[in-house]
């Protein structure tokens, strides 16, 4: 069983739309975008560089993120991303699309918890 | 803009920018790494901790960069370049393997397509018609189970019956002079009757066809001899050919699809079938013509042959020829019928030269069988490729390299190797194909398109996948064998094929290479024969002069010829003199032949020549009966025996008279035949011995226009050019000629036979090929099981066994192999003997010496095989070959 502690793996299919999430609030490097999932998601979701990175490379290519080099906070290199237009456009369908499907799971579910 | 051009543009930029993306991700991550460390150093942990847990979190820096380099299309494009740059690397390391794997695949694949192309434009491809499996040629068999012609009586018969056939037709070729506008030339023509040209799909260009019935002094020519000859005139309508007396006038000009009856046919003019007979001089309602029908839909070709084998005898008997009899006709028309279709190929042609077909399909066999040896030897060569690669795959295994990429590198090496392989062996196809050409029939009847067909293309495609599977996937299934384990020193060196598989695969291996060699040798055999022509005339020092007349022209008499005969006779080193008009010996290849008859109107299609007395004597052709031709008597013939014995079979035909059509004459001359000589190849080796008749000079032209070929022919030690002067000047003082060629019959003989003798050699050259194939492939494959017994003999041979005992025992185990593996070689040789005896004529029989040579030849490399490597293991260090397998 999965607990707050212990990092579960992500539902498949959703880390595209937790980027996005994340860059919504502003443009952030990998490790940076890592940090933020695992800290917002009370360290439920722990996603590594060998997942992030392929990601990255998915939605750049797609154009719903773009990465530009620029100085962090401590004064190094890194490849900062940022969203795009159709990135927010994506992220809005998305989450609206999420909405919808885990709200009806939930229906599902506890319709079946009253039959049993 | 749309997500797939987004996603295209971005992997094209990416794919023309690849080092540069790569070294943006290679920057990334050592970004992230750094962030990681700093983060780490921020909660309290020592740098050196942080790096570490940073690392470990990571996980493999060149992992997780390649996995981020992998999105996408293009990232499988770099990829596989990456690869293939790759293989190439590793194919040039290896160069010996490369080439003789390249080379194995491109010879047979060449030999394949080559024989394929011949194969497919002598019996394969398809008459250009509906439905040509429909079309079938009907004829007669005799006793001997030779194919005859039919006569227009029994066609007659064969139209009346026409329950199972539809639109039956009659053809007849000749070779005939012919004048066109100015110029005098060879006219390939076709005298037909029936729905020849609606039968055949032909369609009209320019004017209109010939009717089923017509008659008239019409002829439709050819869209090659209207470009040729008349500039593809449109208003050809109208004109002229004249073939000696006969003028005929052009209705119409047919398509270039149209093929005739044989795909490969080439045809200037085809006029009613009475025309021609008069052109030829034999408009004889009984002559010999082919007959050709469609079948009705549903009825087979065996079938309506059974069907008119039921009627045959009735049919015999209503078209006896006055004069003759039931059993002279049946000898003469065949005593059943035989109906063969004329779909493919050269289905007409191959009936007269079924040893073309033979031969094409005997290269097509050999071809295959090569092909099959090639797949064994390619196997061979993969699975020693795999065994040598064992321990360098099994470390690209233990560093991370997954399976299916280190396969895919093993599968485009493969690849690779096919692609130069079957690049090269198309190259080399296009060249034998020019090499088979000239083995198929070069009568100016004949053009042969040769192509690579879509059987070649089959075949060097279906070679490339073998080649691929063999080179490719079979080497990496073996170095897989080896492990990681087995790389690190934990477990067996090198995995060694299963005892029986080797076993199994050397039997098949030795029954296959005895097969090939025997096959080989039978073929080269057959090709041979084909060089070795008697043509029934003595050709050793035999030298022609022709002459031709001064202007103004002047009739020479029998005084003229025996005045020349005997100058040239007297001339020194003139060791015998004859004089013939017209054609020489062996000069003329055309197949020109007329219908000479009996009285008892037997008639037979014979090439016509004239001589003069001494003419058979001084070419040592002897008589079988009869005397030579005298002086001073005309009217008079020699013919050969083969004609003498068709047109009289149950008499001797000297004192018997014959009719000889003479061109531009319309009635036949009548000639007493004098003497019968034995059979000679008058008109060349390929058109072989053919029933002649020879008749004098005078007896043909009376008197003999000065402008008319005559010929010296003298035998003599000294050469062509040294009896030149003396020959000159004894034709110059009769005045009324000139020397205006010299021939050398010997070397007549050699360029008539150079296409057979270059078919002879590249069918040598093929065999040598298989057979070499075959021995190297047995040898590799026996070297390398025997290498992977050196530590075995090591062994025994630290234990106490000398070299020679350790040679004698595997010696042992060899000959039991060698015996299964040669009966089972043998056994497959009679099996395929006898399916080739069954589906082609002419096979020639199994031969036990080619047998006992195959078994001997295969023996001998399976042993040097064996006991090579085995006597230089034993002789080298015993402690390296324990060490190194």
């Amino acid at each position: 069983m999965t607990g707050p502690d212990k990092p579960s793996s992500l539902v498949q299919g959703t880390l595209d739309m937790l980027i996005l999430k994340t860059l919504a609030i502003e443009p952030m490097h990998g490790y940076g975008i890592g940090m933020r999932i695992e800290q917002a998601s009370g360290g439920v979701f722990h996603v590594n560089a060998g997942s992030l990175f392929p990601a990255f490379r998915r939605l750049e290519r797609d154009g719903l993120i773009k990465g530009e080099w620029r100085a962090s906070d401590n004064n190094r290199r890194a490849k900062y991303y940022s969203l795009t237009g159709p990135g927010r456009t994506t992220l809005k369908r998305e989450t609206r699309d999420w909405e919808a499907q885990t709200a009806a799971i939930a229906l599902i579910l506890r319709a079946s918890q009253s039959e049993s | 803009m749309t997500v797939f051009l987004r996603r295209l543009i971005s992997g094209l930029r990416r794919l023309f920018r690849a080092r540069h993306f790569s070294r943006d991700v290679d920057a990334e991550l050592r970004a992230y790494l750094d962030a990681a460390i700093e983060h780490k150093v921020s909660t309290g942990m020592t740098r050196a901790d942080a790096e570490r847990a940073a690392r470990i979190q990571m996980g493999s820096f060149q992992h997780t960069k390649e996995q981020a380099l992998g999105v996408g299309w293009e990232s499988a494009v770099l990829a596989l370049v990456d690869d293939v740059w790759h293989a190439c690397r590793r194919l040039m390391r290896g160069q010996s393997t490369t080439v003789t794997t390249a080379g194995v695949i491109g010879l047979s694949v060449a030999l394949a397509c080559a024989s394929a192309a011949i194969l497919d434009a002598v019996a394969l491809r398809q008459l250009p018609v509906p439905h040509p499996e429909q079309l079938v040629l009907i004829s007669g068999i005799d006793h001997t189970g030779r194919r005859v012609a039919l006569t227009r009586s029994l066609y007659e018969h064969i139209v009346a019956d026409d329950e199972q056939i539809s639109s039956p037709f009659i053809f007849r070729s000749s070779l005939v002079e012919g004048t066109i506008g100015d110029t005098t030339r060879s006219v390939a023509l076709f005298g037909v009757k029936g729905d020849y040209f609606a039968t055949l799909g032909a369609v009209p260009v320019v004017g209109r066809l010939l009717g089923p019935d017509e008659r008239e002094p019409n002829v439709v020519i050819s869209a090659s001899l209207w470009r040729g000859a008349f500039a593809q005139d449109p208003a050809i309508v109208g004109t002229r050919l004249r073939f000696g007396t006969v003028v005929l006038s052009i209705v119409g000009v047919t398509s270039d699809a149209f093929r005739s009856t044989d795909s490969a046919l080439k045809w200037d003019a085809i006029v009613p079938l009475e025309q021609l007979g008069a052109i030829t001089g034999g408009a004889r309602p009984d002559g010999p013509v082919e007959v050709g029908a469609r079948l009705r839909f549903g009825v087979t070709a065996g079938e309506y042959e059974a069907h008119l084998n039921t009627r045959w005898s009735s049919m015999l008997e209503a078209t006896i020829p006055p004069g003759s009899t039931i059993s002279m006709w049946r000898q003469r028309r065949g005593d059943r019928a035989r109906v063969d279709s004329l779909a493919t190929g050269l289905s007409y042609e191959l009936k007269l030269r079924p040893s073309i077909q033979r031969a094409a399909f005997l290269t097509f066999g050999l071809s295959v069988l090569i092909l099959a040896t090639a797949c064994v030897t390619l196997a061979l060569l993969g699975v020693t490729r795999g065994a040598t690669q064992q321990g360098q795959t099994a470390l690209m295994l233990a560093i991370g390299g997954s399976r299916g990429r280190i396969l895919r590198t093993y599968v485009l090496e493969g690849c690779l190797m096919a692609l130069m392989g079957c690049a090269a062996g198309l190259l080399l196809t296009t060249w034998l194909i020019r090499v088979g050409a000239s083995f198929l029939p070069q009568s100016a009847n004949y053009d042969f398109a040769l192509y690579l067909t879509p059987l070649s293309g089959g075949i060097a495609l279906g070679m490339a996948v073998a080649a691929t599977f063999l080179s490719g996937v079979l080497p990496a299934m073996v170095a897989f064998r080896g492990g990681v384990r087995g790389a690190l020193g934990f477990g067996d060196r090198v995995i060694r094929p299963h005892v029986h598989l080797r076993t199994c695969l050397l039997m098949l291996q030795l029954a296959l290479s005895v097969l090939l060699v025997h096959y080989a040798l039978m073929f080269v055999a057959d090709l041979r024969s084909l060089t070795q022509v008697d043509v029934g005339i003595d050709v050793d020092n035999l030298h022609v002069y022709a002459l031709t007349g001064k202007l103004p022209r002047r009739p020479l008499d029998e005084g003229y010829f025996v005045a020349l005969l005997k100058n040239v006779q007297t001339i020194p080193g003139v060791e015998e003199a004859g004089l013939s008009g017209g054609t020489t010996p062996l000069a003329t290849v055309a197949n020109f032949t007329q219908l000479v008859r009996t009285d008892a109107h037997e008639e037979v299609p014979a090439i016509t020549a004239c001589a003069l007395p001494g003419f058979f004597q001084l070419l040592h052709v002897p008589f079988v009966s009869g005397v030579d031709f005298a002086w001073g008597t005309q009217g008079t013939a020699v013919i050969t025996a083969s004609l003498a014995r068709i047109l009289f079979p149950h008499a001797n035909a000297v004192g018997e008279t014959i009719q000889v059509p003479i061109v531009a004459e319309p009635k036949p001359r009548v000639l007493r035949v004098v003497g019968v000589v034995r059979d000679m190849a008058f008109n060349g080796p390929r058109l072989g011995p053919r029933a002649g008749v020879f008749m004098p000079c005078l007896t043909q032209t009376n008197p003999w226009p000065s402008t008319f070929v005559v010929n010296i022919l003298v035998r003599s030690t000294r050469t062509l050019e040294e009896l030149r002067p003396a020959i000159d000047a004894e034709v110059s003082r009769l005045g009324a000629q000139y020397v205006y060629s010299v021939r050398d019959t010997a070397g007549d003989l050699d360029a008539s036979l150079l296409q057979e003798r270059m078919l002879a050699q590249v069918g040598s050259t093929l065999g040598f090929l298989a057979m070499l194939v075959t021995g190297v492939a047995l040898f590799a494959f026996c070297s390398y099981l025997q290498t992977f017994r050196s530590r075995e003999f090591a062994v025994r041979a630290a234990l106490g066994a000398g070299p020679m005992r350790i040679t004698v025992s595997l010696l042992r185990e060899v000959v039991v192999i060698l015996c299964l593996g040669s009966a089972l070689g043998v056994a497959s040789t009679l099996g395929a003997q006898r399916l080739l005896a069954s589906a082609i004529a002419g096979v020639p029989s199994l031969q036990v010496r080619d047998l006992a040579v195959g078994v001997a030849m295969v023996a001998a490399v399976v042993v040097a095989a064996t006991v090579l490597p085995t006597w230089r293991t034993l002789r080298l260090d015993l402690a390296r070959a324990l060490r190194v397998e």
